[in-house]
Formats: C-alpha cells, sequence, structure tokens
C-alpha cells in the first residue's frame, strides 16, 4: 500500500461502486418496508436505526483506506485505542489508571512498530507487554485484586490492541489496499447476512446462554451467503486459489460470528447490555468492531502464509 | 475461587451531555480533558486580564476534604476560588452551581465544568437532597466543595445573608471550612453585564473553621452560617484597613 492518494485505484473505485450498490439497495429496501409495515413496526425501526448510523460508519473506513498508508495506520490506532477504552470502561479496569495507562502505550508502541515494518517485534510485542502487566502490581507494591486487573490488562491489549494491529499491518504490504478493502466489505456483509438469515429462518437456538437470538439455521446460512460473497469478491484479491478462498469464506463466515458472541460473552458476564452509545441501532464501537478484531488477525496470517506479505 | 467482580462506568450508554451533567462524576478522558484546559485558559485570563493577586494561597489544606466560602457577586467568583487549588484537586473541588441556572443547557454545562468544575445543585425542586450530595462527597468520596452560602450573586456586591445550608453541611463533623472574600469581582463582571471589565481582582484566603462542637440543629446550622459570615466580613475589613490599602 502506496503513502499516496489511492481514491483512483482501480480496485478502491470497484469496491465504491459495490458500496454505494449496496447502500442504495438496502435503503430501498428498507424504505419499501417502512411504506407497506409502517413506521411502527419494532423491527423495520430498528432496522433503519441500524442503517442510517452505516451512512457515517463507511465514510469513516473509506476516507482512510482512500488517504493511503498513514491515514490507515493511525486510523487502526484510533479504532484500538477507543475499542480498549471501550472494555476498560464496562470492566471497571478504567478506575485504575497505572494498568490503563500501560495498555494504552503499549498500543501505541505497537502502532510505531507497525509505521516502521518491524515485523519481528510487531509478532512478539505481546511477550513485553504481558511482562510489563505482572510488574506493574510489584513495583506498586499492591495484591489486591491485581490477578484481575492484570488479566484484564493483557486481554485488553492482545485482542483489542494486537489483534486490530493486524489490520494496520495490511497498510505496509504492497497489495495491502485489496485486503483491506475486502476484509471491511465481506465482514460487513458477514454481519448483516447473520442478522437476516437469522430472523428469516431462525428456529434453534446455538448458544442460548450467550446469545438468545443466534440460531443454527441463522449461523449456517450466514455462513453461506458469505461464502458466496468471498467467491464472488476473491477475483479482487490478488494470489487467491480456491483453497485460500475457501479459508477466506471460513474465516469471515465463521470468525465474524465468534467475534460478534465474543463480545456478548463480555457483556453478558459484566451484565451490560451495549458497550456505548456512539453509534445508534449498533451500540458503542465494540458492538460494530466486533467481529473484525476476531476476523483480522486470522485473515492476516493466513494471507502472510501463502503470500510474500513482507 | 474467589469470584471477579465487574463494577462497569455508570456512563457507559451515556452522551457526552449527559457526562457532564450526571453526578458524582467518573473519571472521564473527554470531562478529565475539557477541565484541564479549562483550568489553563482560566488561570492565564485571571492573571493577565484581571491581575489576580491571591493572599494566604498556603492555608488550602494539601489533602483531604474541605469547604471554601466566599462573598457571592460575580460570575467570576468560583472561577477565582478554583484558582488557589493545587493541580491534584483540580478534578476533586466542586463548585456547587445552581443546576435551574447553570446546567440548563448544553453550552453552560460545558462552561461550567470546565471552569468551576461545577456540581449541580438543585435549588428550586430538592435542596435536601442535594445538600446531602454535598455532604457525600465530603465524607464519602472525601473531596472538596466551592460554595457561596449567599446562594445567588449580589445584585450590587454587599455581602448578603448566609443561608443555613452551609452550616448542616458541616456542624458536627471535623470537615475543615476556609472563609474567603474576593475583592474586585462585582466591579470587573457585576450581575447582568455581557462583558467582563478589565479591574484587579484580589482574593484573600481566612484561618480554616471547625464545628465539631457545634451541634448538627436548626440553631446550630444558623450559627455556623453567622460565624463564617463574620469571617468573611472580618477579611473584608482587614484587606480594606491594611493589606490591600
Amino acid at each position: 500500500m502506496s503513502g499516496s492518494f489511492q481514491f483512483a485505484e482501480p480496485v478502491y473505485l470497484v469496491y465504491a461502486k459495490i458500496w454505494i450498490g449496496l447502500l442504495a439497495v438496502g435503503g430501498l429496501i428498507l424504505g419499501a418496508l417502512r411504506l407497506f409495515l409502517g413506521r411502527g413496526n419494532p423491527t423495520v425501526a430498528a432496522a433503519w436505526l441500524t442503517y442510517r448510523s452505516w451512512w457515517i460508519i463507511l465514510p469513516l473506513m473509506a476516507v482512510p483506506l482512500g488517504l493511503g498508508r498513514p491515514a490507515v495506520i493511525l486510523a487502526v490506532m484510533a479504532l484500538s485505542l477507543l475499542c480498549f477504552k471501550e472494555f476498560a470502561r464496562a470492566t471497571g479496569l478504567y478506575r485504575d489508571w497505572f494498568f490503563t495507562g500501560a495498555v494504552y502505550l503499549a498500543i501505541l508502541f505497537l502502532t510505531y512498530l507497525v509505521w516502521i515494518r518491524w515485523y519481528g517485534m510487531f509478532l512478539v510485542w505481546p511477550v513485553y507487554v504481558i511482562a510489563l502487566a505482572w510488574m506493574i502490581p510489584v513495583l506498586r507494591n499492591r495484591t489486591e485484586g491485581m490477578i484481575q486487573k492484570v488479566s484484564l490488562s493483557i486481554v485488553g491489549f492482545l485482542y483489542f490492541g494486537w489483534f486490530l494491529g493486524h489490520l494496520g499491518y495490511f497498510a505496509n504490504v504492497k497489495e495491502g489496499l485489496a485486503y483491506l478493502l475486502f476484509l471491511t466489505l465481506a465482514v460487513s456483509l458477514n454481519d448483516i447476512a447473520a442478522y437476516t438469515m437469522g430472523k428469516l429462518f431462525g428456529r434453534s437456538p446455538l448458544a442460548s446462554n450467550v446469545s438468545p437470538r443466534k440460531t443454527w439455521e441463522g449461523a449456517i446460512g450466514c455462513v453461506f451467503v458469505t461464502g458466496a460473497v468471498v467467491w464472488s469478491l476473491c477475483p479482487l484479491l490478488p494470489g487467491f486459489g480456491t483453497l485460500q478462498k475457501v479459508l477466506a469464506a471460513l474465516i469471515v463466515g465463521v470468525g465474524g460470528q465468534f467475534g460478534d458472541l465474543v463480545i456478548s460473552v463480555i457483556k453478558r458476564d459484566i451484565g451490560i447490555k451495549d458497550m456505548g452509545s456512539v453509534f445508534p441501532g449498533h451500540g458503542g464501537m465494540l458492538d460494530r468492531f466486533d467481529s473484525l478484531i476476531f476476523v483480522s488477525p486470522l485473515f492476516f496470517h493466513m494471507v502472510a502464509h501463502f503470500t510474500q506479505i513482507r | 475461587m474467589k469470584r471477579w467482580v465487574y463494577i462497569p462506568s455508570p456512563l457507559l450508554a451515556k452522551s457526552i451531555e449527559e457526562r457532564l451533567t450526571s453526578f458524582p462524576r467518573e473519571p472521564d478522558i473527554a470531562v478529565y480533558g475539557l477541565r484541564f484546559i479549562g483550568v489553563l485558559v482560566e488561570r492565564f485570563v485571571l492573571g493577565t486580564y484581571f491581575r489576580l493577586r491571591i493572599i494566604g494561597r498556603e492555608k488550602i489544606p494539601s489533602e483531604g476534604p474541605f469547604v471554601l466560602v466566599a462573598n457571592h457577586s460575580s460570575h467570576l467568583d468560583a472561577a477565582v476560588l478554583s484558582a488557589v487549588l493545587r493541580p491534584s484537586q483540580w478534578y476533586h473541588a466542586y463548585a456547587v452551581a445552581a443546576q435551574d441556572y447553570f446546567f440548563r443547557d448544553f453550552f453552560w454545562a460545558l462552561m461550567a465544568v470546565a471552569f468551576t468544575n461545577a456540581m449541580p445543585f438543585d435549588r428550586k425542586g430538592d435542596p435536601k437532597k442535594s445538600l446531602e450530595l454535598c455532604a457525600d462527597v465530603l465524607q464519602v468520596s472525601r473531596e472538596a466543595i466551592i460554595l457561596f452560602p449567599e446562594g445567588t450573586r449580589s445584585p450590587d456586591g454587599s455581602l448578603q445573608q448566609f443561608k443555613p445550608g452551609i452550616g448542616k453541611l458541616v456542624a458536627g463533623t471535623d470537615t475543615p471550612v476556609i472563609p474567603a472574600y474576593i475583592h474586585g469581582a462585582h466591579e470587573a463582571w457585576p450581575k447582568g453585564h455581557l462583558m467582563p471589565r478589565p479591574r484587579r481582582v484580589t482574593l484573600i484566603m481566612g484561618n480554616p473553621r471547625r464545628y465539631k462542637g457545634i451541634p448538627s440543629t436548626k440553631e446550630g446550622s444558623i450559627a455556623v452560617a453567622d460565624d463564617l459570615r463574620k469571617a468573611v466580613v472580618n477579611l473584608r475589613e482587614s484587606y480594606k484597613g491594611g493589606i490591600g490599602g
């Protein structure tokens, strides 16, 4: 991915057309549903709210991608910081400034490693962060509740900082723009497919304790829809054969739904409904980007295995 | 195995407007950042435009709860008092502000929190509950309060009667109360004027007072309020008599 503007890249234009087409079709369908089922219909009203938020989320993703490498790396950093912030607020870790501050610094340094393209250090940086997290209680001479805080910090850094950081590392790859455009679209469509398939065919609960709305029918239907989406998008990805297509479809289709459920596990354990209120109809940052967090490193390392990514 | 307890932020699903107006305030980078910028701007303006002079700054306790009371004749007062705070107190000393006035809309709340770290006081609806909240700030979270016992800005700059609420708050407790006299704020920015004028403002701090021996009754509260009013009057006389000349 180059440091200059990518707005006129052929692959960018293709995805721009797909997104605009999808938003137009989605708007038309929802508009028709509003007309026939009435605005008072709770499902339609909720879907409309979610749809409107896409008009804000999409530019937030599209503009950095079009601006090139520095903007993408900084946008991923901002996303990691905001996601960790929500996690810290939800778990109560935010009250301890030593741990939250350490994780923020660790994410900033991770961004620096991405920036200078130090791949080896990028991969082993979690080792140092875990060591740092355990040093904090020792240096502060505290024991009470420290296992919990250290664990929350490690999970917070690994899952929201390091996992998402892989998204930023794509910006260092020659064909990174194509991969990033693919991921953002495929994961977003996977979320929508999971929701729609669940609504249409959902019967037998998948993990009723985690999320009462998730069903086997919805999940399997979603994997098929995502498979079809990935299959049709793969010609835009360099060096993707049949094996890579199948793996990409599984990573996005299955991984995306797991990502959604992981955040549900966190919310259920804590006992809250939404992670925040940033996006009306979606919830917080984590409610929106849950699938992307889970999928990013898996997809990255799949691509790294088959291509000369560095 | 000991069960882990999670205490999520009460502000989780709240907008910035709700975060500013809800109380007690949670650690929040947006609100703390706003307050930080507010303190810097306010100290710069007070130091240059109003040439603020502080006499007896060392009388502020370095830690623990305290109440800061003063005469009230201008919007500048809360900002002037907040200028004696140490950095560790910037976010933990709250100026008690009328909810119906300072928290009426987003802009006013923003200004009140940035410049005075205001906490909303419901003087019209349920003053009793608001007083209990003030007591919690002092006794439970052990933070400080900035309060104007006159209840509202004096229209002509003269010292009005002190309301007994302050007495209810501190009578029978060990919380130190620091009286202060603000001179010049009324001339600089009186009630009803849109633009402040560049006049010198002086803040004189008195010695801390404690009311542990006074019963927490109606009479006790009135006695405390009267005593504090006298202390502020004495500071005013000492200023006119000598320090300020």
